[in-house]
This record gives structure tokens, sequence and C-alpha cells, in this order.
């Protein structure tokens, strides 16, 4: 076994933790991996490139940003906060649970919506943020709740896409395990193994409340509002 | 061209335009060197599949050596006041909501249609109607949709090129052979002959080979391989059916505490503006962990 491989792993992990940027330390670290084991340099760029390019699916994402933006311009963020005002019993908390819901049942039905650009920044961010009074002085003054505000939100938008997306029958992660299942000479079914999936994302979806429940009551005690006033 | 490629090639112009107004901006401190990267971003994404491997390969180094030296900044476009903004709230009210729900009514409808990668398509084409109705609905134009867009572009900064990037090395370290060399360590280290020890050998190696290289499905086949059919289904006898979408998800459990996976926690970070690029790293840690516990008792009890 050619442990020598995971210089590159090794140059990562010290590299993020000492504060490097991660961008150039990531490079570092493929180019030291690939040359240990003895990949001519040519070859490593090649890799690179290639990877690069086959890799642009994750920026499709870019080409929602101008409509994104234009919309905020003209008020976008500020009728999602306007909207969830008329809702009483609205908390932080609880808004981004309600949106990990909808996200969890979209991805068990398949559905691919579009995830942090789409819902999360112009939506649901400012619908939890909107809970939360005199949050513009917040932000001056205790910035740190926002922050965590706003992570939350993104935090149930990935709960709810990873142990939504198995329980969907024709999921894409479920046909790669039959690929490589079958590839080892085993038979496996998408329905069973959709079923089977059910139990984790029960699991996330009850820890998802518990974070998000504990979470207001973190809010109510740093800011005295934003939580359950009953 | 592929309509999947047409997307890649409006993305490309798109940053390329972004790169033009970095250059273009007077009051930015670090303008050439912001519009020289997002310039040869832009090449590759609207140009990369005619470029040679090499060149791309290049080009990505170059990325990476202007972000070594910081000088990928923010240029000078500001959001408009939040004057203006309620009084466009009092004027449109809940159009741009609906402007905003193309997208994801375009990503699901292009799901019935059989080509390849709809899906992505459809989120492209359904970005590009949003657009044209956002400029319909407001009255607004063009180039305004464009200083828009370039504005979130900048805030995101050098995060947007993180996830492609780290696709590439997780490209090298397959090549360089990494995901067998943790199979052997993890089924080294832990106690395997036992089904509790084989159970969390291979939920271990999902999640840690997850955490390198920031996706579970990569690490799908080299840990089923190395661990998952050897040590667990073979001398253990697990019902594969079971175990293996379990072995899934306690992967996506890894991909939940690290920056490899940057598409779901950095760019998002970078998205809504949080000085902590780390921070829905930090809060997704404590649901994480919990979840990876529950899974190693899932797999005990229903997959024997």
């Amino acid at each position: 076994m050619d442990y020598i491989s995971l210089i590159g792993v090794v140059i990562v992990v010290l590299g993020l933790a000492v504060g490097f940027h991660p961008v150039p330390t990531v490079l570092i670290a493929g180019l030291a991996s690939g040359l240990v084991v003895g990949l001519p340099i040519i070859e490593l760029l090649e890799i690179i490139g290639n990877a690069f390019v086959a890799n642009r699916t994750m920026l499709v994402f870019v080409l929602t940003l101008p409509a994104i933006g234009m919309l905020e311009k003209h008020g976008l963020k500020e009728y999602a906060g306007e909207l969830i005002l008329r809702i009483q019993a609205a908390t932080a908390g609880r808004v981004t649970f309600v949106y990990f819901l909808f996200r969890w049942a979209a991805s068990i039905l398949g559905l691919r919506l579009g995830g942090h650009p789409v819902f999360v920044r112009p939506i649901v961010s400012p619908m939890a943020e909107g809970t939360i009074e005199d949050r513009e002085e917040l932000e001056t003054k205790d910035p740190y709740v926002m922050e965590r505000v706003k992570a939350m939100t993104a935090a149930s938008e990935n709960y709810g896409n990873f142990f939504g997306q198995n329980i969907f029958v024709a999921a894409a992660g479920l046909i790669l395990i039959q690929g490589v299942m079958e590839g080892a000479g085993y038979e496996v079914e998408l329905a069973t193994m959709a079923l089977y999936s059910l139990p984790a994302g029960i699991a996330c979806l009850i820890l998802a409340f518990i974070q998000f429940n504990i979470f207001d009551g973190w809010l109510k005690r740093r800011i005295g509002k934003g939580g359950d006033d009953s | 061209m592929s309509a999947l490629e047409w997307i890649y090639l409006a993305i490309g112009l798109f940053i390329i335009y972004a790169a033009y107004a970095n250059f273009m901006d007077k009051e930015h401190s670090r303008g050439p060197s912001s519009g020289l990267f997002w310039l040869a971003l832009g090449i590759t994404l609207a140009f990369g599949q005619f470029i040679p491997d090499v060149i791309n390969g290049l080009l990505v180094v170059l990325l990476a050596v202007i972000c070594a030296f910081n000088a990928v900044q923010r240029g000078s476009a500001k959001e408009v006041s939040l004057d203006y903004r309620q009084k466009e709230l009092k004027r449109l009210g809940s159009r741009p909501l609906l402007a905003v729900l193309l997208i994801p009514v375009f990503a699901f409808g292009f799901t019935l249609i059989d080509i390849p990668q709809a899906p992505l398509v459809g989120l492209g084409v359904g970005a590009i109607v949003a657009g044209i109705a956002a400029i319909l609905l407001t009255n607004d134009n063009f180039g305004s949709l464009m200083s828009e867009g370039r504005r979130i572009n900048d805030s995101v900064g050098w995060a947007m090129i993180l996830p492609p990037f780290l696709g590439a090395l997780g490209a090298i370290f397959n090549a360089a052979g990494v995901g067998p060399v943790i199979a052997d360590l993890v089924s080294r280290v832990l106690p395997v002959d036992n089904i509790l020890g084989a159970i969390v050998a291979y939920a271990v190696g999902m999640a840690l080979f997850t955490i390198i290289m920031g996706n579970a499905f990569a690490a799908f086949a080299v840990i089923t391989t190395g661990i998952g059919i050897p040590l667990v289904i073979v001398a253990q006898g697990a019902n594969p059916n079971i175990i293996a979408p379990m072995a899934m998800t306690a992967g996506y459990c890894g991909t939940l505490v690290t920056i490899m996976a940057a598409n779901f926690n950095i760019v998002p970070s970078a998205l809504l503006e949080l000085k902590d690029k780390y921070r829905v790293i930090k809060e997704q840690i404590q649901v994480a962990i919990p979840l990876f516990l529950i899974h190693i008792a899932l797999m005990y009890f229903f997959a024997f």
C-alpha cells in the first residue's frame, strides 16, 4: 500500500488548520500527491484541466445570479421578510424547520429546485431574518446572531436535500449503488434501498427539529426576542 | 454542442462580463487582478471543451496563483439603498417572488424532457427566463440585470471556483490511489472481525473518505469494494439491500462537515455573505455527529 500518496491529505488538513488560503493549498496538495506516486507534471495538469471542465455542472447556479440580483434590487428580500411577519408564531428556528420539511419532501419526490442561490439567499434567509426585530441594529451590535440565523437556513437546505434524496426510488445515489453492487455480483433493488433510506431520513428530521428548537431557545436568551413569546 | 454546453457558454460569457466590469472599475483596489481571475474562469467555463486539457490545467493553476496573493476582491458595486427597495416593494409586491419561482418550475419541467442532464439544463434555462421576466416585470433594463449579477458574483468571489477545483483534486487523489489506502488503513486500525467492528469500519471509511473527497459518490465505490463487501457483506452476512444505502447516507454525514464539499458548505456561506466561511459547517456538525452514530445503530439492527 502506497501510504506516501496520503501526503496530499496531510497538506490539506495542515494548510487549512493554520489558515492558508484553501485554493492554493488544495492545488499544492494535489500536485504533491500526484508527484510522489510518480505522475508527470504534464499529466497532472491534464487531469486538473479535464476534471475542472467536467465539474462545470457545479457552476450552473451562477447563471441564476443576474436574475436573483436584479429581483433583490426590486424588493424581493423585503417582500419575503414582510410575508413572514404576517405569521405571528414565526420564529427563526421554525421558519428554518418549515423550509427543511419543504426541501425534504421535494427531495423525496425527486425534485431538484435550485437550492441555496434560488431559495435560501433570496427567500428563506430573509424570512428567518425577518422574524428578528431590530436586526439592523444587531448586525452592528452582535453580528454573530445574524450569522447563525443565516447559516441555519443554509444547513436546513443541506439536511433536506441529503437525507431525503435517496428515499426517491430513482435517486442518482441509489442508481450508483446498484451499479457498484452489480459490478461486484450482488443484485439490489432500488425500491428496497429507497425504503431503507427512510430511517436515516426520519432521524435527520428529528435531529433538525431538535437543533432548530435549541437554536430558538438560544436566540431568545441572547437577544430576549425571536423565541416563543407565549 | 449539447444543450448543457450552450448553458456553459452563457455562464462563461456572464463571467467574462464580470471580468470586464472589474477591469473597468476605477474604485476597485484590486481591479486588474480580480478581472484577470474572472477572465481566466470565464474562458474555461465558456470554451473549456474546445481547449486542450493541459491549457485548461494551466488556467486553473493561474486561478490558484491569483488566490494565493489574496488578489480576488469585490469591486465597488453596491446594493441599492433600503429606501429604494422599500419603494419597489410597495410598487411591485409579490411580483419579484413569482419571477424567482420560474427557476424551479423550469428545473422541474425539464426533468420531463428526455435530454442528458435535463435538470441542470432546466436550471440554466429557468435562470435566463427569470432574467427576462425580471426585466419585464420591473421595467428595468439588461445593463442592470448584468451589473446586479456582477454584484453577487463579486461577493461570492473566489469561493465560486472551489467546487470544480476540489473535483480536480479528487481526480488526482483517484489517480494517485488514495482510496484503497484509506480503506486499508481503516480496516487495519479497527477490529473488523465482529459485526459491530465491521460496521464501524464501513461507516467510518465512508465518512472519512467523503470528508477527504468532498463527495460520497466517489467514496462509495472505493470503500464498498475495500471494506463493505469483503468485511461486512461476505464475512458478517449483512443484507446488501439494507447496508449499502445506509453506508451511502453515513457518507453524507461526512459531506456535512467538510470544506471539500464546497458547493454545499462554502459557496452558501459566500452567497449569504457570512464573515465566517466555515459557519455553515460549524452548525451542521451538531447534527452530523449524532446522525452518524444513529447510522451505526440502524445498520446494526436492520441489516442482519
